[in-house]
C-alpha cells in the first residue's frame, strides 16, 4: 500500500463524515430525527520486515444516536400529554360556556325568578304576567342552547373519532410496512428509516396513547394504553368506529379482525382519543345529565307550585313548563320485543346517573352501567305497579328475553325539551284557590286566616255560641281559642273572639283576583331544599353545576401543567442523546475540514515524492 | 460530561418560555380589562359558585326594592284617600254639632242634609278609589270591580277580606292595602258602616221635629250620630296608623336591603374582583420576564459557532 492510497482513504472517509455532519445540520428541525455519527476504524496494516505500516482509515459504521429508554419515556409522555391536553381544551370550552353570563343558566334563571317575585308584588298586572312568561321562554331557550352545545360537542367527538380511526389505520399500516422493510436486522437499514418509524409510532401514540415494544430487536409492536395491539410485526390491526349498542349516535372504536368488529373499551385509550373519551365520560355526560336534572327539577317543581293556585279566570293553574320523559334505550342485541315507557315520579330523588336494566329470565334487575354494582329496583313493571328506581317509574310493553338490557338515562338530554306551556298571561295562577271572609254582620272581633291543605271544598263555619260552631250545618264542634278549626281540606285560625251567630265563609277565589298567595310560592320555588333528600335547592344546583364543570377544567389544567414539565424533561433527555447541536456539528465541520485539508496535502506530498523519484531516474 | 443540549430543543424551550409568559400576560390583561379576577369558573370553582349565588341574591334584593316601591305607592295612595275620608268625617262631625245646636229650623237643617248627602257621595267615591292601573284600592284582592255599590240608597261591599302579603326583603313581609271592609264597615260595637251612619243622620235631620217628642228624638239621633261619626273617624285614623306601620316597615326594609347589598357586594368583590394594584404589578413583572426571555433567546441564537466561522 502507498501513501497515496492511505491519503485517499482518509480523503474519502472525511468527505463522508462531512456529509453526515451536513445531514445532521440539514435535519436540525426534522421532527424525530436522531443525529448520526460516524465511526472510523484504521484500515489495517501491511506487514514489512521492520514492522507494520498502517493503511489509512475506513468508515465502519454510520449510526443514529438513540437510547431506547429515553425514546420510550418520551413516547409515554407524548401519549399522556396528548390525552391531558385534549381533556383540558375540551373542559375549558365547557367551562367558558357555563361561566359566561351570556351563555350560562344563572342569568336567565335569576331573571325568571325575579319576574316571579315581581308578580308577587303585583299579581293582577298583565305586564308582570307577560314578563314571567317571557322570562320562562328565555330560560327554556337557554336550556336548549346549552344542551344543544353539549350535543354539538358529542357530535364533534364522533367526527374526530372517525377521522382518528382513519389516521390510526394509515399510521399502523405505515409502521407495519416499515417493520417488514426493516426485517430482522435493524443494523442493516438506514438510521433515517428507523427515525421515520419512531416518528410514525410517536404520531400514533399521540392519538391512541400506549407504548411501542421492540420484538426480536428489530420489529416494533404498538399497543394501546389498555394493551390492544395496533401493530404486531408486519401486521396492522384495522380500527373502525362502532355505534354504541344503546345510543346509535354515539361512537366508540373497534378492532376489525376476521370480519368481526370487536369494541375496545373507551378506558383502554390514552392520547387524544383517551382525552376525548375521558372528557365525554367524566365531564360532558355528567354535565348533560345535571343540566337535564335541573330542567326537570325546575319544570316539575314550578308546575306543582303553579297547580296549587288559580288563574285570573279562577281556574286551577296548569303546567307552566313541559319536558320530555326519561330516555330508556334498548340494547341493539336484545332479542325480545320489550319496550319501556318511563315517567318522572319524584323529581327530587333524581340523581342523573345512568341505570342499566337487565332481564335475567324471571325478573328485572338494575345495576350501575360502569361498575355493575346492583341498584335497588321495586315494582313489577305493569302500569299499576311500575318498576321504580331513583325517582323514575317504568312500565313495560311487550316481553323481554333473558339477557335483554336497557339503558335508563334519567335526565340526560331532557334540558333540550324544556318548553313553556302557557302563552296567555291570564293563565298564570298567582292567587290561592280559596279565601276566607267573615260576615260583615259578625258581632265578634274574630278575624280568620286560611290554610289550604288538600282536596279543599267551600264551606261555612257558623258559631252557635261563643265556643261552639257548625261546619255547613254539621256539628256542633267545640271551639278552643287559638286552635285551628279543621274544615274540608282547609283549616282556619281565628284571632280575636267570635260571638254567637258569627259566620266565616271559605269560598273559591273568583275571577280577576289580585291575590298573590301562589305567586309568593312560585317566587320561592328555587330557594327551598329539593334534591339530595332536600339538602340541595334548585338555586344551589345551578351554581353547583358551574362549580363542578369549573373544577373539572381546573383539575385538567393542573394535570396538563404538571405533565408538560415531565414532557419537557423527557424531551430534554431524549434530545441530550439524539438531538442535533449546531455547535457540536460546527466543531465537527472544522475538525473534518482540517483533516480533509491535511489528507489532500498528503496526496500532494505523495505526488511530490513520486515526481522527485521520476526526476531522479530521468537522469 | 455535560449533558448535550440540542439546538432545536434550545429554540423550542425559548419559544415555550415566551409563550407561557404571553399566556400569563394575556390572562392578566383580560382580568384588567374586565376588572375581574374570575374569568371562568376554572379560576376558582368554589368562588365562582359563591359569586353566582351572591349575584342571584343581589338581583333578588333589587327586585325586593321594586316590590317595596310598588306596595309603598299603593299604601301611600290608600293613606291619602283615608286622609281625605277623615276630612269628610270631620266635616260631618262639624255639621252634626251644628245641627245639634237646637236653634236651627227645618230649612236650615235641609241645607245641612244637602251637604251631608254630598259628603256621602264623596265618601263612596273615595272608598271606590283606584290605583291608577284599573285596580280598586279598598277591595281586598277582588279589586277588578268597584267594591262599593249603592242599591236603593244602601251601600254594599263587593270586595273580599284578603289582605296580600308582599316580600320586600329576605323573609320580610309587609301587608299590602287594607280591604275596604276593615275601613268603611264594622264601625263601633254595632258593626255599622260609615255610609249608613251618614244615612241615619240625613234621615234624622229630615224629620220635622216640631213637637217636643220630635225634638227629643232628633236630639237623641244626633247624639248617637255624633258618637258614630266619631267612631268612624277613629276607625279611619286607626287604618291610617296601620298603613303608617307598614310604611315604616318598608323604610326599615329599605335600610336592611341597603345594608345587605353592601355586605353582598363586599363579599362579591372579595371573591371575584381584581386587586388592581397587584395586577398591574404582576403585569409589569410578567412583561419584564417576557422581555428577559426574549433577550436571552436573542443572545443565545447569536452564540452559534457558525457565526465565528467566517
Amino acid at each position: 500500500m502507498s501513501l497515496l492510497s492511505t491519503s485517499t482513504s482518509a480523503l474519502m472517509a472525511f468527505q463522508r463524515a462531512l456529509n453526515t455532519t451536513g445531514h445532521n445540520i440539514a435535519n436540525l428541525k426534522t421532527p424525530g430525527y436522531s443525529r448520526q455519527s460516524v465511526s472510523f476504524a484504521s484500515q489495517g496494516s501491511t506487514r514489512y520486515s521492520f514492522g507494520q505500516v498502517g493503511n489509512g482509515v475506513n468508515i465502519v459504521d454510520i449510526r443514529r444516536d438513540a437510547d431506547i429508554l429515553a425514546n420510550s419515556r418520551l413516547l409515554d409522555s407524548t401519549g399522556e400529554m396528548a390525552r391531558l391536553h385534549q381533556l383540558s381544551v375540551s373542559a375549558n370550552r365547557l367551562d367558558t360556556l357555563f361561566s359566561d353570563k351570556a351563555t350560562n343558566i344563572a342569568g336567565a334563571w335569576s331573571n325568571f325568578f325575579d319576574a316571579a317575585s315581581a308578580l308577587a308584588a303585583d299579581a293582577s298586572s298583565t305586564p308582570q304576567r307577560q314578563q314571567l312568561i317571557d322570562s320562562a321562554h328565555a330560560l327554556s331557550t337557554r336550556f336548549h342552547q346549552l344542551d344543544g352545545e353539549l350535543v354539538k360537542m358529542e357530535d364533534e367527538i364522533n367526527a374526530r373519532l372517525r377521522a382518528s380511526s382513519d389516521e390510526i389505520n394509515r399510521l399502523s399500516h405505515d409502521i407495519a410496512d416499515l417493520n417488514s422493510k426493516i426485517g430482522s436486522n435493524a443494523a442493516a437499514v438506514s438510521p433515517d428509516v428507523l427515525d421515520r418509524r419512531d416518528q410514525l409510532v410517536s404520531q400514533l401514540v399521540e392519538i391512541t396513547g400506549g407504548t411501542a415494544i421492540a420484538q426480536d430487536g428489530a420489529q416494533l409492536n404498538v399497543l394501546t394504553a389498555g394493551g390492544h395491539a395496533l401493530v404486531v410485526g408486519t401486521h396492522a390491526t384495522a380500527v373502525t368506529t362502532i355505534a354504541d349498542p344503546y345510543q346509535p349516535g354515539r361512537l366508540h372504536l373497534a378492532m376489525r379482525s376476521q370480519g368481526q368488529e370487536v369494541r375496545m373499551d373507551d378506558k383502554t385509550f390514552g392520547g387524544q382519543i383517551g382525552g376525548m373519551f375521558e372528557f365525554r365520560r367524566e365531564v360532558l355526560d355528567p354535565a348533560r345529565a345535571d343540566l337535564g336534572r335541573l330542567a326537570v327539577g325546575l319544570s316539575e317543581r314550578f308546575n306543582s307550585a303553579h297547580r296549587q293556585g288559580v288563574d285570573l279566570s279562577g281556574a286551577p293553574g296548569g303546567d307552566v313548563f313541559t319536558h320530555a320523559a326519561p330516555h330508556v334505550l334498548a340494547h341493539s342485541g336484545n332479542t325480545g320485543n320489550a319496550e319501556f315507557s318511563a315517567h318522572y315520579r319524584d323529581s327530587a330523588a333524581l340523581t342523573g346517573k345512568n341505570v342499566e336494566l337487565y332481564f335475567d329470565g324471571n325478573t328485572w334487575n338494575a345495576r350501575d352501567p360502569d361498575t355493575g354494582v346492583g341498584i335497588a329496583l321495586t315494582g313489577s313493571g305493569s302500569a299499576g305497579d311500575p318498576l321504580r328506581v331513583g325517582g323514575i317509574g317504568l312500565t313495560i310493553n311487550g316481553s323481554a328475553k333473558q339477557g335483554d338490557t336497557f339503558l335508563l338515562q334519567p335526565t340526560s338530554g331532557v334540558a333540550g325539551s324544556l318548553g313553556v306551556a302557557i302563552s296567555d298571561p291570564a293563565k298564570i295562577a298567582a292567587a290561592a284557590p280559596f279565601q276566607v271572609a267573615a260576615s260583615l254582620d259578625n258581632k265578634g272581633t274574630a278575624k280568620a286566616s286560611l290554610n289550604i291543605t288538600a282536596g279543599a271544598v267551600p264551606g261555612t263555619i257558623e258559631f252557635i255560641s261563643a265556643n261552639e260552631y257548625t261546619i255547613d250545618g254539621q256539628g256542633p264542634f267545640g271551639f278552643v281559642p287559638g286552635e285551628p278549626i279543621q274544615g274540608k281540606g282547609w283549616d282556619i285560625t281565628l284571632v280575636g273572639e267570635p260571638a254567637s251567630g258569627d259566620t266565616f265563609t271559605v269560598s273559591q277565589t273568583g275571577a280577576n283576583s289580585s291575590d298573590n298567595h301562589n305567586a309568593q310560592r312560585l317566587a320561592g320555588v328555587d330557594a327551598g331544599g329539593f334534591f339530595a333528600g332536600g339538602s340541595v335547592s334548585l338555586k344551589a344546583a345551578v351554581s353547583g353545576l358551574t362549580a363542578s364543570i369549573g373544577s373539572a377544567a381546573r383539575d385538567a389544567e393542573a394535570e396538563v401543567n404538571a405533565q408538560s414539565l415531565l414532557h419537557s424533561q423527557a424531551q430534554s433527555a431524549r434530545d441530550a442523546i439524539s438531538g442535533v447541536d449546531i455547535n457540536e456539528e460546527g466543531a465537527n465541520v472544522l475538525q473534518l475540514q482540517q483533516a480533509y485539508q491535511a489528507a489532500a496535502q498528503l496526496i500532494s506530498t505523495a505526488d511530490t515524492l513520486f515526481q522527485t523519484i521520476l526526476n531522479a531516474t530521468r537522469g | 460530561m455535560n449533558p448535550r443540549i440540542s439546538t432545536a430543543m434550545m429554540y423550542q424551550q425559548s419559544v415555550l418560555a415566551t409563550q407561557s409568559k404571553q399566556v400569563r400576560i394575556d390572562q392578566i390583561g383580560r382580568q384588567l380589562s374586565t376588572m375581574q379576577r374570575l374569568l371562568t369558573a376554572k379560576d376558582d370553582p368554589v368562588g365562582a359558585s359563591t359569586a353566582q349565588d351572591l349575584d342571584r341574591r343581589l338581583a333578588a334584593l333589587d327586585q325586593y326594592g321594586k316590590n317595596a316601591n310598588l306596595v309603598q305607592s299603593r299604601l301611600g295612595m290608600q293613606e291619602n284617600t283615608l286622609e281625605e275620608a277623615g276630612k269628610v268625617m270631620t266635616r260631618v262631625k262639624e255639621l252634626t254639632i251644628e245641627a245639634n245646636s237646637g236653634a236651627l229650623s227645618l230649612k236650615d237643617r235641609q241645607v245641612i242634609v244637602r251637604e251631608l248627602k254630598g259628603l256621602k257621595d264623596a265618601l263612596v267615591q273615595l272608598a271606590n278609589s283606584s290605583d291608577g292601573f284599573g285596580r280598586y284600592l279598598f277591595a281586598g284582592t277582588s279589586d277588578a270591580d268597584a267594591p262599593f255599590t249603592e242599591t236603593g240608597g244602601k251601600v254594599c261591599y263587593q270586595g273580599d277580606q284578603t289582605r296580600r302579603l308582599v316580600e320586600i326583603a329576605p323573609e320580610t313581609m309587609v301587608k299590602d292595602t287594607i280591604p275596604g271592609s276593615e275601613v268603611f264597615f264594622r264601625i263601633g260595637p254595632d258593626h255599622q258602616d260609615a255610609f249608613s251612619i251618614l244615612d241615619q243622620l240625613v234621615d234624622a235631620l229630615g224629620q220635622p221635629a216640631d213637637t217636643p217628642a220630635g225634638r227629643d228624638a232628633l236630639n237623641a239621633a244626633l247624639s248617637v250620630g255624633l258618637r258614630d261619626v266619631t267612631l268612624a273617624g277613629e276607625q279611619f285614623t286607626s287604618a291610617r296608623t296601620g298603613i303608617g306601620t307598614q310604611l315604616a316597615q318598608i323604610d326599615a326594609a329599605a335600610e336592611l336591603r341597603a345594608a345587605n347589598t353592601v355586605t353582598i357586594k363586599t363579599s362579591l368583590s372579595e371573591v371575584r374582583d381584581l386587586d388592581y394594584a397587584q395586577s398591574i404589578v404582576d403585569f409589569n413583572l410578567e412583561k419584564v420576564a417576557l422581555q428577559a426571555a426574549q433577550s436571552v433567546f436573542m443572545q443565545m441564537q447569536s452564540m452559534s459557532l457558525f457565526d465565528r466561522m467566517r
